[in-house]
């Protein structure tokens, strides 16, 4: 699928603030499973932004505006195309292929894994792995123990899906695993936080994602869901949100061990005065046609994607320092991905209107005001 | 029969069960001044114990007077300043002992320095399992932040700190590495100039090496690391504290006033377009070096914790700017996790291949289900340290806890396996310190247990380490522990020629 | 040098000249209500009276968070020894004492010890129960607290280079002085119209002979040190007036608002002498053209104004309206001189070219 999403994220200070320094997670990857065919940011008051990719291979864009401003307005919008359809999962064993993947249990004694995917193992800010999720993971291993990783990871997925209550303003930005559990209610954040959780705590590597429903029209956030790594398959997105293996409409943002890695926004600023922020994601159909057809890649591609699959994340983070300082009065530009790929292509702006759940708050902070 | 005796100071002076700094048992059972201490000795026995107490008396008081001191808070927020208790009995290091841990500390550092280079770069110690993965990542100390940044001259680490001490043998093992912002230097300049004062002719004849060089190499290795734009205008080199309630802002501010740059904090200074610029009645004035006594976690609350007041929101975009450098590096502090100390001998054969010059304390690692048993088994006689603190705290030390201890231990251990290490009790040399009578104007000679502090500075062509150094000493009698404070006080350092 | 210090050194210059007016004001409204009698309406009277100064020196919001009645034990108390109220002398002392703290390493050591010792000390007393209880303690009380400041004044006028740091120590202490002689006779201007109308304190205050309560313009005379310096100057008996007039333009007194705002002026131009090396852009363009910052503006505007003024123009309409601009004045020089020299300077977009 091709969408093109506009995350706008608009800050309004009572009374004007300074030294005002953000960081966001705003561009999808170009990743085996999506390309980014374009990104850009604008930034208003006008700053610099500087770009980076974090450890985790994600792109961040760096900005301060240092003197006094009433108001924040930062306008991301990319173009992006996922390679699979709005039903189609994108990764993973497709319904008529038998699951490949290895019992959960036999991961659990896996070195290898274990030390490959060390800190999407263990504990995590967010991710506490106390009593409670652990039960709750054993418990939905007990109806099988000889259940393979995929479906721990789907029926999971589907057990939150079914047995939590998705309510927006049960929970808040800083909500733990425990909190999700004792309430038995959350936003996506939470449930993403919840199965990262069960995952680990059986010994199955689960990572956060931050991303988008690229067929939610209109929404006042951006989404969340979970991958976990299943051999052979490599990472799998499920979005215990909606209950199931993400799709084509998923489009990924970001990765990281739990919501603190991952944030579309992080900052701080100086001054008083409270801030109000209104955030408002759109996302527009750009073609219907099966993605896959339009973007799949060629046999070498392919393998080359995979090969990046599976090389330690160590190498996956290698970065160069993107040092390119790009001054510009307030937008910049970027242009990622094979330039080719969107050419040509019909631009039909066809909205879906299949019955999704609406875009998902993952909630969305400007924190540590520093006041003076 | 192993006792000194003659001379009224020395008395009855012990030197059972560990290594004696200054003396040996020779022949016949006879304790004898070791060589290189024997012209000290000699002076040493021309006093008795009430000039030695007066002079320490004297010394001690001056040390109040000039406020070298450190504070201690309690709840009221007065703050009582204390001195680090000084001991005029010198240590002497002979020129050959010297320069074994001057090359085994240089081929520490590279290798560390290499390391953490890798570490933040392509991690090819992990890619070849020489280090496991899982432990540098799970690190408290591992920056995620900076992997990928560059440093200037690819150098993370400027200023060390590392940890010395001398087990039964006399053969000199690294405790700790110390490679975040080491602290205590200050007291090695200050106690030097305490020495001169009070018995310079101890010094006559002696060669010892002076250390009052060290502020101005660690000023030019400090503006060798500024970036290029400084130009002209020369690089501005400041020193950020976290301000005057911490223990060391004494040192800080000593630091500065010598090196002759501006002591700053945090709020002193902010970021534009990635370039850091100093507060002043002037506007602002560009900073090109940071001389940081402020930890990683607490620098930028953008990159890290989002509470910290003491760093500056935007620091780490200008250090990936490549705009201005700091020292130590961030992320140093990977290599001074307890865990990975384990590991220093292999680093060391990694990199270099060579083999360590200085051995390393051994160390059970709870993460190893074997090694776990036998921690468990022994806790007893073993001292159990978090990974992750020094000064002294999250450490057990076996053979002195209580039961009520060492259980609480065991299920730390169990409960957190990463978190901390366990070595067997190091019996720590022991060097003559004077004792002052609990009544009366005298005192004599006993042996306390000591280590040694050396400081390194490591710069872009050449690594100095300070001929001297921090030797601390258990004042407490029968105490391993040397830190300030824990009874802790210091003795001058003299390296010999 | 580094806005955070220049910083410091003005507040602790502003911090102890607060604690002696504070001393000084409270000090003198003892000897006022002292003088009411014990009567039930004298009682009154004082409580009123209290409650001014309360509303003058302090912050009677936050006074009355606390208290149900002002009198002469609560609002001394509170503004000599109250941790709650900021503007008290033992926070005042508290604060330039932390101030020097952060920058003990910059000072004469006699300088933070005498802060240090004053603040121990006040702590002491105040452990000891040696409140100000009685006006003859009070007195002595005050008298010593004053001592203490100018002692802090005469080490840091021997023992400081006169460098920028001085004179920002110094228009520190003179914006202070300038304020407190204001609110000092602000209080006075208050006891009047407690005991009188409006008309007839405007009145009273303007008045060019001895009035009734004289003794109580002494006493303000005296509060300020200015009672010999009042009867050499105007070799005449106490008339408000003229009292008003020393205390406002004279241009010798050193307690007269005039006198202390030409000090803050003269403070800022060899703050502003000390510029040439200006590195922003900004700055540099100004000191170029001679252009003078707000915060000079404002004092040279200020002291223009004291300093060709007739004693009848402080009049019209009256007497406090007059004064409430001063302190209004000395309020907005206060803010142009963190703006432009401190550590919470705020940028403006133009001085960052994007």
């Amino acid at each position: 699928m091709r969408y093109r999403i506009t995350h706008r994220t608009a800050y309004r200070y009572a009374s004007p603030v300074h030294e005002s320094f953000n960081e966001v997670r705003l561009q999808p990857g170009s990743t085996d499973t999506q390309t980014c065919l374009s990104f850009d940011l604008a930034i208003d008051p006008p700053a610099t932004i500087i770009t980076f990719q974090d450890y985790y291979g994600n792109a961040v864009h760096d900005f301060g505006v240092p003197y006094l401003h009433d108001h924040l307005t930062i306008e991301a919008t990319s173009d992006v195309v996922t390679f699979a359809g709005a039903e189609q999962p994108l990764a993973g064993p497709r319904a008529d292929e038998p699951d490949r993947s290895p019992a959960l249990a036999a991961l659990v004694g896996d070195r290898h894994l274990a030390d490959e995917w060390a800190e999407f193992l263990t504990a995590s800010g967010y991710v506490a792995l106390e009593r409670d999720s652990g039960e709750l993971a054993r418990a939905i291993l007990a109806e099988d123990a000889g259940m393979s990783a995929h479906t721990f990871l789907t029926r999971a997925g589907s057990y939150i899906r079914s047995h939590f209550t998705y309510q927006v303003g049960a929970t808040n930005v800083r909500t733990t695993v425990a909190e999700v559990i004792a309430g038995g209610s959350g936003v996506c954040q939470d449930y993403a936080h919840l199965l990262i959780a069960l995952c680990r705590h059986l010994g199955l590597p689960a990572r956060y994602v931050s991303g988008y429903l690229g067929n939610v029209m209109e929404s006042g956030a951006s989404h969340a869901w979970t991958e976990a790594f299943v051999p052979p398959y490599g990472w799998l997105g499920l979005d215990p949100t909606i209950g199931s293996p993400c799709t084509g409409r998923h489009v990924k943002v970001a990765i990281g061990r739990d919501y603190a890695d991952v944030s579309p926004l992080r900052g701080t600023y100086r001054g008083g005065g409270e801030a109000t922020l209104d955030v408002a994601v759109r996302g527009e159909t750009l073609d219907e046609t099966q993605g896959m057809v339009i973007a799949h890649p060629t046999g070498d591609e392919w393998g080359r994607k995979r090969l990046i699959q599976y090389q330690t994340l160590g190498t996956a983070a290698q970065m160069q320092r993107l040092g390119a300082m790009t001054q510009t009065l307030g937008t910049m530009t970027q242009t990622l991905g094979p330039g080719g790929v969107g050419q040509g292509m019909g631009m039909r702006y066809q909205q879906d209107e299949a019955e999704i759940p609406r875009q998902q708050p993952q909630q969305q902070q400007q924190g540590g005001t520093i006041a003076r | 029969m192993s006792t000194v005796s003659g001379g009224a100071l020395v008395g009855e002076y012990s030197t059972r069960n560990y290594y004696d700094e200054m003396f040996i048992t020779g022949e016949d059972n006879i304790v004898v001044p070791r060589p290189h201490y024997r012209a000290l000795y000699e002076r040493l026995a021309e006093l008795d114990g009430g000039a030695l107490r007066r002079a320490s008396d004297l010394a001690n008081r001056s040390f109040l007077h000039q406020g070298i001191t450190f504070t201690v808070y309690s709840d009221d927020d007065q703050g009582t300043e204390r001195i680090f208790p000084f001991d005029l009995i010198p240590r002497l290091i002979p020129a050959d002992e010297w320069h074994l841990i001057e090359s085994g500390l240089r081929q520490r550092i590279r290798a560390l320095n290499m390391f953490i280079h890798d570490i933040y770069h392509d991690q090819l110690i992990l890619k070849e399992r020489v280090v496991p993965r899982q432990l540098i990542v799970m690190a408290r100390h591992f920056r995620r932040e900076v992997v990928g940044i560059d440093v200037p001259h690819d150098q993370y680490v400027h200023i060390v700190g590392s940890d010395l001490v001398r087990d039964r043998e006399g053969r000199y093992l690294v405790l700790e590495d110390n490679l975040r912002s080491p602290s205590g230097v200050s007291y090695v300049l200050a106690n030097r100039t305490s020495m001169t004062r009070v018995f310079p002719d101890w010094f006559t004849g002696l060669g010892v090496r002076p250390v009052d060089h060290y502020c101005g190499q660690l000023a030019e290795n400090l503006r060798g690391l500024s970036p290029p734009h400084a130009g002209r205008r020369g690089p501005t080199v400041v020193l950020l504290t976290p301000g005057i309630y911490n223990s060391a802002y004494f040192e800080h501010a000593f630091l500065a006033q010598q090196m002759g740059i501006e002591l700053v904090e945090g709020r002193d200074l902010f970021v534009i377009d990635n370039r850091v610029y100093l507060r002043t009645t002037r506007g602002r004035q560009p900073v090109d070096v940071i001389y940081r006594r402020v930890d990683d976690e607490f620098l930028d609350p953008l990159a890290f914790r989002p509470d910290s007041i003491l760093g500056v929101a935007g620091l780490l975009g200008a250090v990936r700017a490549g705009n201005v450098a700091l020292a130590n590096a961030i992320g140093t502090g990977v290599a001074d996790d307890k865990v990975v100390y384990h590991y220093v001998p292999a680093i060391i054969r990694y990199y270099l291949g060579e083999e360590p010059i200085l051995g390393n304390v051994p160390t059970y690692l709870p993460t190893d289900p074997e090694q776990r048993e036998y921690i468990l088994d022994h806790l007893g006689e073993l001292v159990v340290k978090a990974a992750n603190e020094s000064g002294g705290y999250g450490m057990l030390i076996g053979p002195r806890a209580s039961e009520e201890e060492i259980a609480d231990f065991r299920q730390r251990v169990i409960a957190d396996p990463r978190g901390y290490i366990a070595q067997p009790v190091v019996p720590l040399s022991r060097s003559p310190s004077f004792i002052s009578d609990a009544e009366g104007g005298g005192g004599r000679l006993e042996g306390r247990h000591i280590d040694l502090r050396p400081y390194i500075l490591s710069g872009a062509k050449e690594i100095h380490i300070l001929p001297g150094g921090l030797t601390r000493v258990a004042l407490r009698r029968g105490s391993l522990v040397v830190n300030s404070s824990q009874g802790g006080g210091s003795k001058d350092t003299w390296v010999l020629r | 040098m580094l806005s955070r210090i220049a910083e410091s050194l003005y507040w602790i210059g502003r911090y102890v000249e607060r604690a002696e007016d504070t001393a000084r004001i409270t000090d003198v409204n003892f000897h006022h209500t002292l003088e009411m009698g014990a009567s039930e309406e004298a009682q009154e009277r004082r409580c009123r009276h209290w409650e001014s100064l309360v509303r003058i020196v302090g912050d009677a919001d936050r006074f009355f968070l606390t208290h149900s009645e002002a009198n002469e034990e609560t609002v001394p108390f509170y503004l000599t020894f109250a941790r709650d109220n900021p503007h008290s002398i033992v926070s005042c002392v508290a604060r330039a004492r932390e101030n020097a703290r952060t920058m003990r390493h910059q000072l004469a050591s006699e300088m933070w010890e005498v802060l240090n010792r004053f603040y121990l000390e006040l702590q002491r007393r105040h452990e000891e129960g040696e409140t100000p209880e009685g006006a003859e303690n009070a007195h002595d009380f005050y008298r010593w607290i004053i001592e203490y400041s100018h002692l802090f004044q005469g080490i840091t006028d021997s023992t400081m280079p006169r460098e920028e740091g001085w004179y920002f120590l110094q228009a520190g202490k003179f914006l202070e002085r300038a304020e407190k002689t204001a609110r000092a006779l602000d209080v006075k201007y208050h006891l009047l119209i407690a005991d009188s109308s409006l008309a007839e304190a405007a009145e009273l205050a303007a008045a060019d002979e001895v009035p009734r309560d004289w003794h109580q313009w002494l006493a303000v005379l005296r509060s300020l040190s200015a009672y010999e310096a009042y009867n050499k100057l105007y070799r005449s008996a106490v008339r408000p007036r003229a009292v008003i007039e020393m205390l406002t333009l004279s241009p010798v007194f050193p307690r007269s608002i005039r006198f202390a705002i030409g000090e803050v002026d003269a403070a800022l131009t060899r703050i502003a002498a000390h510029l040439p090396g200006l590195l922003d852009d900004d700055g540099a363009a100004n000191l170029l053209l001679g252009r003078p910052s707000e915060a000079e503006r404002a004092v040279g505007r200020l002291k223009g104004a004291l300093t060709y003024q007739r004693v009848d123009e402080l009049f019209v309409p009256d007497l406090r309206e007059y004064l409430l601009d001063l302190e209004r004045q000395c309020y907005q020089i206060g803010e142009y001189i963190e703006a432009q020299y401190f550590a919470g300077r705020v940028l403006r977009a133009e001085e960052v070219v994007v």
